[in-house]
């Protein structure tokens, strides 16, 4: 479309006359060009600006408008594929993380196993000796003192009381045995520089860099035993199980609705005729609709093909009644969901079709596989027209509803199973050019 | 000067864009819609990723004054 087919549009949309469109075009290149002149940039509100960078103008391109010019694949994300197709972006980096554990605790568990059982009882006896010798000490002048006050209390209180017992007085006299004690006192005393001398020849054995560094590396593997005991995978273990049994269980309260009522997942045309509604923002928040496959995807793979076989029969028996339609306004505000509507099941598939193709009849078992996604639309009835079409072409047909927080409802029309990426890619040759330069590979 | 009375104008550009119109406005430029086929890509860790298409808006500055 050059000016003058836009200057018609004009001319027919607003029925003004020719002369005035053409005004109106003009007095608009105009004022972007003052807007660039004064601000170096000028705004084309809902599709972008054009900024002046040095000399040349550069467009960006509104993010609203941008989600609504990228809606079909819209919501989607990288996927990691390797050489076996199946293995996700994040196995690797749990298995990292797995081996990088197992790493840290071969390196730390055996050899400090070791020094912690050759270090600790040294430290043990270092402890007991230091203490020992105090402690003794301790322990004897709290026993004659005690022994000292106890025998004069109850020597004056026998005084007062009887005087028969002043000869147990006299027996248990203070100054006796302030006397005595020390006697008593003095062979321990005598006995200590010798504990002493012993012990000194002891420690002489241990130099003190020896024991400071015994003492250093006892404190690091207390640290270490603390570290061990706050170790909390088998609680974190819990909790994903948790989680995942959660995820599982609100998946299938979600799908029980359909799987009683598949009809129920055929969104209301006039609900969803409105391509896309309220755009906003940047597609960077979206809910991705296709994400990095994982263990977790591939569980929720296995649900859907069941899930998928079951609804397949029901589907095609049962087309969407108008009523049934409305159960859709509150499913699709959940977040993704993806499952196959028009799988077969094996007993219904020709003989001698091979599991994964390009043409015939969607076999449920090779869900686990890839296919060729040409549409994604919003409107269910355009959505069942393209995949009527592709299958009365001999394709496997299939399409998917899939849920996105900002769009809701979507239907993703896509043809063909294939086993790996490589093989979708092969099977695109194979394609009208209509088809081949207009699609994309994802999981079904 | 507000955008508003360029509004139809606007929201013409807009509508034929979307229906995967290539708009051309002589003395401004060329707006151009853009299909982006998948592409694959091997990452730092040697995986194959593929990037899903996409669909964009292009602009080409009219610098002959031109009109296509």
């Amino acid at each position: 479309m050059n000016s003058n087919d836009l200057i018609a549009l004009l001319v027919q949309k607003l029925s003004i006359d020719e002369e005035q469109a053409e005004g109106m075009v003009s007095e608009w290149i105009q004022h972007l060009g003052a807007e660039l002149s004064t601000n170096g940039q000028a705004d084309i509100p809902g599709i972008g600006s054009l900024i002046l960078e040095g000399s040349k103008l550069h467009f960006e391109l509104d993010p609203g408008f941008a989600m609504e010019v990228n809606y079909k694949y819209l919501g989607m994300k990288p996927i990691v594929i390797s050489d076996d197709i199946n293995i996700g972006l994040k196995e690797p980096e749990v298995e990292d993380a797995i081996d990088d554990e197992v790493e840290e605790d071969s390196v730390l568990a055996p050899s400090d196993t070791v020094e912690m059982d050759e270090v600790l009882p040294s430290e043990e006896v270092i402890a007991d000796e230091g203490a020992s010798d105090d402690e003794e000490v301790a322990e004897t002048e709290d026993v004659s003192e005690g022994t000292e006050s106890e025998e004069l209390t109850v020597t004056e209180e026998a005084e007062e009381i009887q005087e028969e017992e002043v000869q147990a007085d006299e027996d248990f006299e203070p100054e006796g045995e302030e006397d005595e004690e020390p006697d008593e006192a003095e062979p321990e005393q005598s006995e200590e520089p010798e504990q002493s001398e012993e012990s000194e020849e002891e420690t002489e054995e241990l130099d003190e860099a020896t024991k400071a560094r015994i003492a250093r590396r006892t404190a690091e593997l207390r640290s270490t035993r603390k570290e061990k005991k706050s170790n909390n995978i088998p609680l974190w273990v819990g909790l994903g199980v948790i989680l995942i049994a959660a995820i599982v269980a609100g998946w299938q309260f979600y799908l029980q609705p359909v799987m009683q009522n598949p009809a129920s997942l055929v969104g209301s045309s006039e609900e969803l005729n409105t391509v896309i509604p309220g755009v906003d923002s940047l597609q960077s928040a979206d809910q991705p609709v296709s994400q990095p496959i994982s263990e977790d995807n591939q569980q929720v793979d296995q649900q859907e093909e069941a899930l998928s076989h079951n609804l397949a029969s029901e589907v095609q028996e049962s087309p969407a009644p108008a009523a049934e339609e409305a159960v859709v306004s509150s499913n699709k505000k959940d977040s993704v969901v993806s499952a196959p509507l028009n799988a077969t099941s094996p007993n219904n598939i020709p003989p001698g079709q091979p599991k994964y193709g390009l043409t015939g009849v969607v076999n449920s078992q090779a869900n686990d596989g890839y296919t060729l996604v040409l549409f994604s639309l919003s409107n269910r009835q355009s959505a069942m027209e393209k995949y009527q079409l592709y299958r009365d072409q001999g394709y496997r047909s299939l399409v998917s509803p899939v849920t996105s927080e900002r769009y809701g409802l979507m239907w993703r029309v896509s043809i063909g199973q294939f086993a790996t990426v490589n093989e979708a890619l092969s099977a695109v040759e194979e394609l009208p050019t209509e088809l081949a330069k207009d699609y994309f590979i994802t999981k079904i | 000067m507000s955008n508003e009375k360029f509004q139809d104008i606007i929201s013409l550009l807009k509508e034929q864009l979307l229906a995967g119109e290539h708009v051309s406005v002589k003395g401004l430029g060329s707006f151009k819609p853009v299909h982006q086929t998948q592409r694959f890509q091997t990452d730092e860790k040697g995986r194959s990723v593929a990037h899903p298409p996409e669909d964009t808006i292009e602009f080409i500055t009219d610098e002959t004054g031109g009109d296509s």
